[in-house]
C-alpha cells in the first residue's frame, strides 16, 4: 500500500512553487512513458526496444501490474521469433509451438511429448535461455528494493515456468537450482518475508518434481529450518515450515514407531531449550502447542465435523498410533517440564515480564485439559479426589491469566467455562 | 479516487492518551471527498493501479460514516463502468488489464450503489458476463482461483470470487465444493490459513479463507478455538493488532483480525476498547484520514479499514459493517436474504 509502515515527510501542501513545478514536470515525464509503452503494446510492437521501455517504466513503478502483462506478451513474441528463426535455419518435422499454450494451464503436458535429448525438441533454446536469464537478472535489484511486491515475485515464477516449457531439463534444473541461492539471500535480508518463504516452497516443489527428474528435498529443507531457527528463535516462518515438513520427513525416512517417539522427544527438547532462552516469545509457544497437539488426537472441542474436511491440520502427524496411556504419560511429562519453568520465575520479581508467565500458565491450563480428557478415556471412573485437586490448580492458573493479561478477559472466561464443563 | 498518502499524518495531534479521543467524522468525509482532486501529485499517478480499489475503500468508509451521498453517484458508476473490459473483467482504471481484484471492487461498488442493473442497461452481457469472467479463473483441478489469465493463484482471489459471485447471485457458475476443499488445504497447525497450501498463517489470508468459508456456509471446518487463540494473540500492549507473530501493529489488521474473530464468534477474546483507542490515535484530527500507525502518513486504505474496524467494535455513530463482506450491513441485507 501507498504508505504502509513508512513515515513520509514533506506533504505536498508545504511545497514551494518551484518544487510543485518540478513535480508537474515529473508527472508529465511519467505519463509520457506510460503512454508510449501502452501505444507500443496497442500496436503490437512486441520488440526488444519495447521491452527496454517497459523495463524503464517498471523500475519506476513495479506495482503497475498491466505493464508486467505487457512484458510477458513481448517476451512470448521474442521467444516465438527466436524459434521461428531457428526453424527456418533447420527445418523440423514435428510441430512443437510451445508458446501457444494458454498461461492459465501452465504446468502440464508441454514438455513430455518427445525425449528431452531430441535436438529439435527445444528450438532456439540458447537464445531463449539468454532472454530468460536476462529477465531474471532484471528482477534482482527490483526484488531487493521492493521485496513485498507481489507482481515481481509473480513474474519471476512465470519466467521459470517458461523455462520449464522451452528448455531442456538439465538447463531448467540449473535455473531453478540457482533460485535457491537467491531466495536464501532474500531471507537473510528479511527472515520473515512470506513472499520469500512461499517462493522457496515453490522452487523446492519444482526441483522435486518428476518433470525435472527431482527427488525429495525434505531433509535439506528441514536442516534449513533448523539453521534459520538457530539464527533467530522467534522466526515463526521457520517453525511453521518445520511443522509442514515433519510428516513428510518421517514418512520418507520410513521411520519406525520408536524412531518417531525419539523424533518427538528431540523436537520437545529443542523447543524446551528455546523456551528456557526466551519464554516470552509467542512463536515458540505456538510451536510448543503444535507438539502438544500431537499428543491429543481430539482436535479442539469446537471443531465438530472435521471428519468431512480434507484439512491438513491433522494432529497425529508424528506418531499416528499413540495409546491413551502413552498420551497421559507424555502429557504429564510435559506438564512437569512447563511447571519447572514456572518455578524458575519468581512471582514477586517485578522484572519478570508478565507475558512470560502468561504463556506458561496458558500452556499449563491447555495441557491439563488435554490430559484430563485422556485420563477420562483411560479410566471411565477416575478418582474424584485427584480430579478435584487438579481443578483447583487449573482455576488458580486461570485467575493468574486474568490478572496477567486482562486484554483477553473474554478468552479466559470461555476457558473457565470449559473447565467447569469438563469437571462437572 | 486517489491513493495518494497524506497530506495529514496520523496521531500528530493526539499524543495524550488520557485526553478523550473522538472520531473526526467530518474531517474524514472531507478527506475522502478531496482525494480525486490531487492530480498535481506524482503519487496520484503512481497509484493508478489501485484506483478502483480506492473507490471501494472511500465509498465504503463514507457509507459507514453515515455520508453515503458524499461521492457523486452517477460519476462513480461511470468511472466503474469505464474500467470494464469486453471479457467481463474490470481493470484498476481505464486502460488497465482486467483482474480479479478490481472486478470484485467493481461489483462491491455497484452493489453498494444499488446499480448492478447498470451492467445490463449499458453493456452487453450484464452481470452474467462479469460472473463468467470470475468463474473462468477457477482452476478446475484444485478449486483455487487465479487473479487473471497469467495464472497467479492466491486465497485472496478465491475469497474475492466468492464475495462477488454471491453478491451477484451467480455462485452456481463455480465448483463451490472444490473451492471449499482448497481453502481447507490451506489450514495450518495454528488454526490459521495462508496464501496457498503449505504457506504460513497470515491475518489477511485468514480473513479471506474464513470469509470464503462463511460465504460457502462451511464455517464448521474452522478450528475456532485454535484460530481464536492465534488471532487474539495479535493484540499488542498498545491495543493495536499485528498480522503475524512478532510483527508491528497496523490499523488494517484491526479489520483482518477483528473481522475474522467476529466470524468465528470470538471478537470478545481481544480488548475492544483498547483497539478502538489505538485506531483513533491513528487519525489526523485536522486534515482527516487514518494512518497505519501513529506518526505515519494517512491514506484511504487505512482510513477505510480503520473505520470498518471501529464499526465492527460498535463504535457509536457508525453504520454497522458486515464482517464477511466488509460492506455496510444495510447493503448486504438488501442484496442477500440471509444476512
Amino acid at each position: 500500500m501507498a504508505s504502509h509502515g513508512v513515515p513520509r515527510t514533506s506533504a505536498p501542501t508545504e511545497r514551494t512553487p518551484q518544487a510543485q513545478a518540478a513535480e508537474l514536470q515529473k508527472i508529465q515525464e511519467y505519463k509520457d512513458l506510460v503512454e508510449l509503452v501502452n501505444t507500443k503494446i496497442r500496436q503490437r510492437e512486441y520488440t526488444a526496444d519495447t521491452l527496454a521501455l517497459i523495463s524503464k517504466l517498471l523500475k519506476r513503478n513495479p506495482e503497475y501490474y498491466s505493464i508486467w502483462n505487457h512484458r510477458r506478451l513481448v517476451l512470448q513474441q521474442l521467444f516465438s521469433d527466436a524459434q521461428q528463426a531457428a526453424q527456418i535455419k533447420q527445418p523440423i518435422t514435428s510441430s512443437n509451438d510451445t508458446t501457444s499454450h494458454p498461461e492459465s494451464t501452465p504446468d502440464n503436458a508441454t514438455t513430455d511429448a518427445a525425449p528431452a535429448t531430441h535436438p529439435t525438441q527445444y528450438p532456439a533454446s540458447e537464445q531463449i535461455e539468454l532472454l530468460l536469464i536476462s529477465d531474471l537478472h532484471f528482477l534482482v535489484p527490483l526484488l531487493r528494493e521492493f521485496p513485498k511486491c507481489y507482481w515481481i515475485w509473480n513474474h519471476r515464477q512465470w519466467l521459470l515456468q517458461q523455462a520449464t516449457h522451452l528448455l531442456p531439463v538439465p538447463r531448467v534444473r540449473r535455473l531453478w537450482q540457482e533460485e535457491l541461492g537467491l531466495v536464501a539471500k532474500m531471507l537473510s535480508m528479511d527472515s520473515r518475508n512470506f513472499h520469500g518463504w512461499g517462493y522457496r516452497r515453490r522452487v523446492v516443489a519444482e526441483l522435486e518434481s518428476p518433470e525435472l527428474q527431482g527427488t525429495s528435498m525434505a531433509e535439506d529443507e528441514f536442516s534449513y529450518t533448523t539453521k534459520m531457527i538457530k539464527t533467530s528463535l522467534s522466526n515463526f516462518s521457520a517453525w511453521h515450515y518445520r511443522s509442514k515438513l515433519i510428516p513428510r520427513l518421517l514418512n520418507e525416512r520410513g521411520a519406525s514407531r520408536e524412531e518417531r517417539r525419539k523424533f518427538l522427544d528431540s523436537e520437545f527438547n529443542l523447543i524446551q531449550n528455546a523456551l528456557w532462552t526466551d519464554s516470552a516469545d509467542q512463536s515458540l509457544w505456538f510451536y510448543h502447542a503444535f507438539l502438544m497437539s500431537e499428543l491429543s488426537t481430539t482436535p479442539s472441542t469446537s471443531s465438530s465435523s472435521s471428519s468431512s474436511s480434507p484439512s491438513t491440520s491433522s494432529s497425529s502427524a508424528i506418531i499416528p498410533d499413540l495409546s491413551p496411556t502413552e498420551r497421559v504419560a507424555l502429557l504429564s511429562r510435559e506438564l512437569d517440564n512447563i511447571k519447572e519453568m514456572l518455578e524458575d520465575e519468581d512471582e514477586d520479581d517485578t522484572d519478570t515480564a508478565p507475558a512470560e508467565r502468561k504463556y506458561i500458565y496458558h500452556a499449563l491450563v491447555q495441557s491439563t485439559l488435554e490430559k484430563q480428557k485422556w485420563i477420562r478415556a483411560v479410566e471411565a471412573h477416575a478418582e474424584p479426589k485427584a480430579i478435584a485437586d487438579d481443578k483447583d490448580e487449573v482455576q488458580s492458573w486461570i485467575s493468574k491469566l486474568r490478572a496477567l493479561d486482562p486484554f483477553r478477559m473474554g478468552r479466559w472466561d470461555d476457558v473457565a467455562r470449559q473447565v467447569d464443563d469438563l469437571y462437572a | 479516487m486517489s491513493l495518494v498518502s497524506g497530506p495529514g499524518r496520523g496521531g500528530t495531534h493526539a499524543h495524550d492518551l488520557h485526553q478523550k479521543l473522538d472520531l473526526f467524522t467530518d474531517k474524514h468525509v472531507t478527506y475522502i471527498k478531496s482525494l480525486d482532486t490531487r492530480r498535481n501529485e506524482l503519487e496520484y499517478w503512481l497509484t493508478e493501479h489501485l484506483r478502483l480499489n480506492g473507490v471501494y475503500w472511500g465509498l465504503t468508509a463514507l457509507h459507514l460514516l453515515g455520508h453515503p451521498e458524499a461521492l457523486p453517484r452517477d460519476e462513480t458508476i461511470d468511472f466503474v463502468l469505464s474500467c470494464l473490459h469486453e471479457n467481463g473483467g474490470f481493470g484498476a482504471a481505464p486502460g488497465h488489464d482486467p483482474h480479479m481484484l478490481y472486478t470484485v471492487s467493481a461489483v462491491q461498488i455497484l452493489v453498494t450503489l444499488d446499480a448492478i442493473d447498470e451492467l445490463s442497461t449499458r453493456n452487453k452481457g450484464g452481470k452474467e458476463k462479469v460472473g463468467q469472467f470470475i468463474a473462468s479463473l477457477q482452476d478446475v483441478r484444485t478449486g483455487s482461483f487465479c487473479g487473471d489469465e497469467w495464472g497467479e493463484t492466491d486465497t485472496r482471489f478465491l475469497y474475492g470470487a466468492l464475495n462477488a459471485l454471491s453478491l451477484l447471485h451467480l455462485t452456481h457458475l463455480i465448483d463451490m465444493e472444490k473451492a471449499v476443499s482448497h481453502v481447507a488445504s490451506c489450514a495450518n497447525f495454528d488454526g490459521g490459513y495462508g496464501i496457498s497450501a503449505g504457506a504460513e498463517s497470515h491475518a489477511g489470508q485468514i480473513f479471506t479463507c474464513v470469509g470464503a468459508l462463511a460465504i460457502a456456509n462451511r464455517l464448521d471446518l474452522v478450528d475456532r478455538n485454535k484460530l481464536g487463540i492465534w488471532l487474539s494473540e495479535r493484540q499488542l500492549p498498545n491495543g493495536g493488532l499485528n498480522g503475524r507473530p512478532e510483527k508491528l501493529e497496523d490499523v488494517c489488521y484491526s479489520w483482518w483480525v477483528a473481522s475474522s474473530l467476529a466470524m468465528i464468534d470470538r471478537l470478545h477474546w481481544i480488548d475492544s476498547e483498547k483497539l478502538a483507542k489505538f485506531i483513533l490515535t491513528c487519525q489526523d484530527p485536522s486534515m482527516g484520514g487514518l494512518a497505519d500507525r501513529p506518526g505515519d502518513m494517512v491514506d484511504v486504505f487505512h482510513t477505510h479499514f480503520g473505520i470498518a474496524g471501529l464499526s465492527l467494535l460498535q463504535y457509536p455513530g457508525l453504520e454497522e459493517v458486515d464482517p464477511v463482506y466488509c460492506m455496510p450491513r444495510k447493503v448486504t441485507r438488501r442484496v442477500l436474504e440471509h444476512r
